[in-house]
């Protein structure tokens, strides 16, 4: 089932596809062969838990890039545009053990997967570039120094 | 001391060997899942990290993606944000960007290290 527009999700960056100089994610933070794996902040927040709670095993340490659901099919639609080809992408609930990890199972309820249906890798490239620097909030992983 | 800007399109035999020995070079010649990188490639990529490095005194601006690819992600003296990257089969994708609007300004799905080096000058 398709997530709302409006609604609020999050990527968690890792340290590493983070940007120091710029203070956001780099378009690296958006790679993923088996789609992006995202939650939904809404439903968080309706069980009392924070984002900050998941941040668990290889997930410690993490960042925050903060989109709406839109943000995301505007991206996608916006790198189709730019690129003049398709682009295709689903951003939908994904609560299954094979998109949710053991130690993430209890949150399973606000798991949201963005999976590309369909665009080659120029296309992509430029829907993850869009997305590192369009998010709406961004809180910085455990950069140590 | 580092390569200016300027010279690195003619780089010497032994210059771009020691451009090539840049660990994040290194880490990109490593390849990903038993998929390397050619010589010409990492050469490439040696020439280009070499070229970040001569432009922003660190090399903070580049970093080996989880497909294996050289990531460069840097600000501009002009304000604006150039993000490529080298893919492992030698594709190299540039483009620059108003990080401000959102917007992209410029894009180059198959450019040449030359196009690139231009936008570092």
């Amino acid at each position: 089932m398709p997530v709302p527009d409006a609604d609020l999700i999050c990527r968690f960056i890792r340290p590493r596809d983070w940007s120091r100089d710029e203070g956001r994610p780099r378009p690296g933070a958006f790679k993923d062969r088996r789609g992006l794996s995202l939650w939904h902040l809404g439903l968080l927040e309706q069980h009392s838990v924070s984002p900050e709670d998941l941040l668990i095993e290889s997930l410690t340490g993490c960042g925050q890039a903060r989109h709406t659901a839109g943000d995301y099919r505007q991206a996608a639609a916006d790198a189709a545009q730019l690129a003049g080809r398709p682009l295709k992408i689903a951003v939908e609930w994904r609560t299954e053990h094979s998109f949710v990890a053991e130690p993430w199972w209890p949150w399973r309820y606000a798991h949201i997967q963005a999976e590309i249906i369909l665009g080659d890798d120029e296309v992509q490239i430029r829907f993850r570039r869009l997305l590192a620097i369009r998010a709406r909030r961004l809180i910085p992983p455990n950069l140590g120094n | 001391m580092t390569t200016p800007v300027s010279d690195i399109v003619g780089l010497e035999p032994e210059s771009r060997a020691a451009a090539v020995r840049l660990p994040i070079v290194e880490e990109f010649a490593a390849g990903v899942e038993g998929v390397v990188p050619g010589p010409e490639v990492v050469a490439m990529a040696g020439r280009l990290a070499q070229a970040v490095l001569d432009y922003t005194g660190e090399t903070a601006a580049l970093v080996v993606d989880v497909d294996g690819a050289l990531s460069i992600d840097l600000r501009l003296n002009n304000g604006l944000l150039l993000l490529a990257e080298l893919s492992v089969g030698g594709n190299l994708d540039a483009g620059v960007y108003d990080a401000a609007a959102g917007k992209e300004i410029q894009h180059f799905p198959r450019a040449s290290a030359e196009q690139l080096l231009d936008l570092l000058r």
